[in-house]
């Protein structure tokens, strides 16, 4: 790390070496800077410079680990003619991201009975962990596929899953042009079937709690959002029919040997101009789009949970914003002077535009794109603005970043009572599987405080609000 | 010393993906449990340390895997004994080997049980319920990882006294994000079939889905058969996992095959 150079406030330009086509370039503060987890990631981010095509930098977050060919938390910008896509910049939850929305009731406002009753509502109106399938509900037919892959989120909202007014509120509108659902095989398909509207297992969840501070009144008020508020966040992606859509595509790549001269199988990429670099971009747009209906039709059972127990309308909860952070999208960025369409990576990394934007609903160009953070379920998350940096393709970072893996939280929390201790914080968790709470502890997660104040020193995203959880249905 | 009388057996070192949950009953502590070969009762482990240098060697170098696949309640009549029995997928061989063992040990006059070997694992003593346990039984996979001459110092502890090398078939190992398993095998279709089982120790509703493929020996295919065991486990009733990655590279050491196995969670 001695030869990183500081090329702003937790800004750091990390040099080429042998066949990296770029340098690379860390967000990162001292504190995380001695993460001592930091060398694979380090390493992955060097690989990235290898591809093809890459230009400008091979960029980490502060919340970077190691990850699937691309470090968690990695940026990188391909020339749309010259350079490649790969599906481990994706990664295999195709559009996983967060949503959130706001309860026009002061959390306070709440009783401990009514809490319990609508965290336990949410839970059975929205199905959650391994195998937990939309078992009564209709399964999507190829027709629905055709009309998802075309709509994006809007489908969902065609069939009464939230409000036409929830479409400006989603990044791209809910929709990533070119997909094309004939580039997707039969078994995502079989995947996808009944999972639409569920949140999955792992590291998704849906989540309660209160707006704890407002760190940028003029954002916050733009935005109509109120300290003391309550909020809920949900994040899911694409399950298992994003993970087929990478899983096919990485068969293919590699059984074409497409991983050849690059220093990790994992980056196993195309050219974007190639059939096969089309056909992936195509079926990951299509899974792109599944994920936002998905957390579309979450975020509606998650109103009607509040209409049953709450007795408030749904449309009175209002979407703040939803966020992709695995995907490969098109864009025009300023290289050298000149707009130039790129194919940008982001892999554990959010799009966080600042004001002006064209791309924007109208909603926010006055005041850049709303950046959600989640950090973990016992202390806090993060609601940013984004402030357009170009060095990082308008992009910031996604979450706290794991700590500690599930296998040593699982060893960490050996015989203790992991809903005891987040009952004792406060929380209240709700999970099929209680190894999936103990995975998903606080401690492991790096401090997000420290992740976000990061991203604000170098010019990414602006803290606006702090949320602090209450309540949080696991996988 | 010239005599030392310790009560002795021959067993298995085992790892499974025990339940946090049992019906009552006297548990055995699950650093406790063995699959045991032959129990020799109070001898004089002083003699029997003379003969453990020809301690018939094993036919395999990895420690089989398998499933508990039924509870036994043992013995049959009048039984004080919960045990789950364990189908491996060495089950030929080692019931050979076992015959070879029992034949060894007479030879050297030691009176151990000449029955016909039953593959299983004492979980519980009595009291119990047997209906109580053959409700909560549910299939999960396990795994040889050791064979030890054990010491029983009462109070159903059980101490390794003398280990015979034997690799694991598996084992965990530490990664931030996912869960990472080296692996190892003599073949690639017991590297596949391991690698199959490791997958099931973190997600046992999978283990009908478990089959043994004819691989080449390349890495690729093997990850790619295990993707597609991950797709219709999926399909079918809900996976943990999202795909096996394309990493590391196969490598061989004494012929054994070993592979750094990472699944995307």
């Amino acid at each position: 790390m001695s030869n990183f150079q500081l090329l702003a406030p937790s800004m750091y330009e990390i040099p080429k070496t042998e066949g990296m086509r770029v340098p690379g370039l860390l967000i990162a503060n001292e504190f995380l800077l001695n993460d001592l987890s930091i060398d694979e990631p380090l390493n992955q981010l060097r690989n990235v410079a290898h591809l093809p095509g890459i230009v400008g930098y091979s960029i980490a977050m502060p919340d970077m680990h190691w990850g699937y060919g691309f470090p968690i938390g990695g940026v990188a910008a391909f020339d749309a003619d010259e350079g490649v896509i790969s599906p481990g910049g994706v990664g295999y939850d195709i559009n996983c991201g967060v949503r959130l929305a706001i309860i026009p009731i002061s959390f306070k406002n709440l009783n401990s009975q009514t809490k319990h009753q609508l965290i336990n509502q949410i839970f059975h109106n929205v199905p959650s962990g391994v195998g937990h399938g939309h078992k009564k509900g209709k399964a999507l037919t190829d027709s629905d596929y055709e009309q998802i892959a075309k709509k994006g989120a809007r489908w969902s909202v065609e069939q009464g899953y939230g409000f036409e007014k929830d479409l400006q509120h989603i990044e791209s509108y809910g929709v990533i042009e070119g997909a094309n659902v004939d580039a997707v095989s039969q078994e995502a398909k079989e995947r996808g079937r009944v999972q639409l509207g569920t949140i999955g297992s792992g590291n998704h969840f849906a989540e309660i709690g209160e707006i704890s501070t407002i760190l940028l009144p003029e954002i916050a008020t733009a935005w109509e959002v109120e300290k003391g508020m309550t909020y809920i966040l949900i994040h899911s992606g694409s399950r298992g029919f994003g993970h087929q859509v990478c899983q096919d595509t990485l068969n293919t790549f590699i059984k074409k040997g497409f991983h050849k001269d690059l220093p990790d199988k994992q980056l196993v990429c195309a050219p974007l101009k190639s059939a096969e670099g089309k056909e992936y971009f195509q079926a990951m747009a299509t899974a792109a789009n599944y994920a936002f209906n998905n957390r579309q039709q979450i975020l509606h059972a998650v109103r009607e949970a509040c209409r049953e127990v709450l007795s408030v309308n749904p449309e009175e909860i209002r979407l703040i914003y939803d966020v992709c952070h695995n995907i490969a999208k098109f864009e025009m960025h300023p290289v050298k002077g000149a707009m130039r369409k790129l194919c940008v990576h982001r892999k554990g990394a959010t799009r966080a535009y600042g004001k002006g934007a064209k791309e924007l609903s109208p909603l926010f160009q006055g005041t850049g794109q709303p950046v959600l953070v989640p950090g973990d379920m016992g202390r806090a998350s993060y609601l940013m603005v984004g402030l357009g940096n170009e060095l990082t393709w308008c992009s910031s970072c996604h979450g706290a970043g794991r700590a500690r893996s599930p296998h040593q939280s699982l060893k960490e929390w050996k015989g203790r009572d992991p809903i005891k201790y987040m009952q004792s914080i406060g929380v209240e968790v709700v999970a099929a599987s209680t190894r999936t709470i103990v995975e998903e502890m606080p401690d492991a997660y790096k401090d997000v405080d420290k992740v976000v104040e990061a991203v604000q020193d170098a010019s990414l995203a602006n803290m606006v609000a702090k949320l602090r959880p209450y309540m949080v249905v696991k996988g | 010393m010239d005599s030392e009388i310790k009560k002795l057996f021959f067993a298995f070192e085992i790892m499974a993906p025990w339940p946090t949950e049992y019906p009552k009953g006297r548990l055995l502590a699950a650093e406790s449990r063995h699959l045991t070969l032959a129990f020799l009762g109070n001898v004089n482990y002083f003699e029997l340390k003379m003969i453990l240098p020809e301690f018939p060697p094993l036919p395999f170098q990895v420690g089989p895997v398998g499933v508990f696949n039924k509870v036994l309640f043992l013995p049959p009549r009048r039984p004080h004994v919960v045990a789950w029995h364990s189908e491996l997928d060495a089950a030929q061989p080692l019931n050979e080997y076992y015959h070879q063992l029992i034949h060894w040990l007479t030879d050297h006059h030691y009176r151990v049980d000449e029955r016909d070997f039953l593959p299983h694992v004492t979980i519980a003593r009595s009291p119990f319920v047997i209906n109580e346990w053959r409700k909560s039984f549910f299939p999960i996979p396990m795994a040889i990882t050791g064979l030890h001459l054990y010491e029983s110092v009462g109070n159903l502890i059980y101490t390794p006294i003398w280990t015979y090398p034997l690799l694991s078939p598996f084992q965990e190992l530490d990664h931030t994000a996912d869960i990472a398993f080296l692996i190892r095998g003599e073949t690639i279709e017991k590297l596949h079939f391991n690698a199959q089982i490791a997958l099931a120790f973190k997600h046992s509703p999978m283990l009908p889905f478990i089959h043994v493929d004819h691989l080449e020996s390349n890495l690729d295919d093997l990850i790619i058969s295990l993707n597609a065991l991950i797709s219709r486990v999926d399909c079918e009733i809900g996976s943990p996992f999202k795909a096996v990655s394309f990493h590391g590279d196969l490598q061989e050491e004494n012929h054994i095959l070993k592979w750094e196995m990472i699944v995307d969670v």
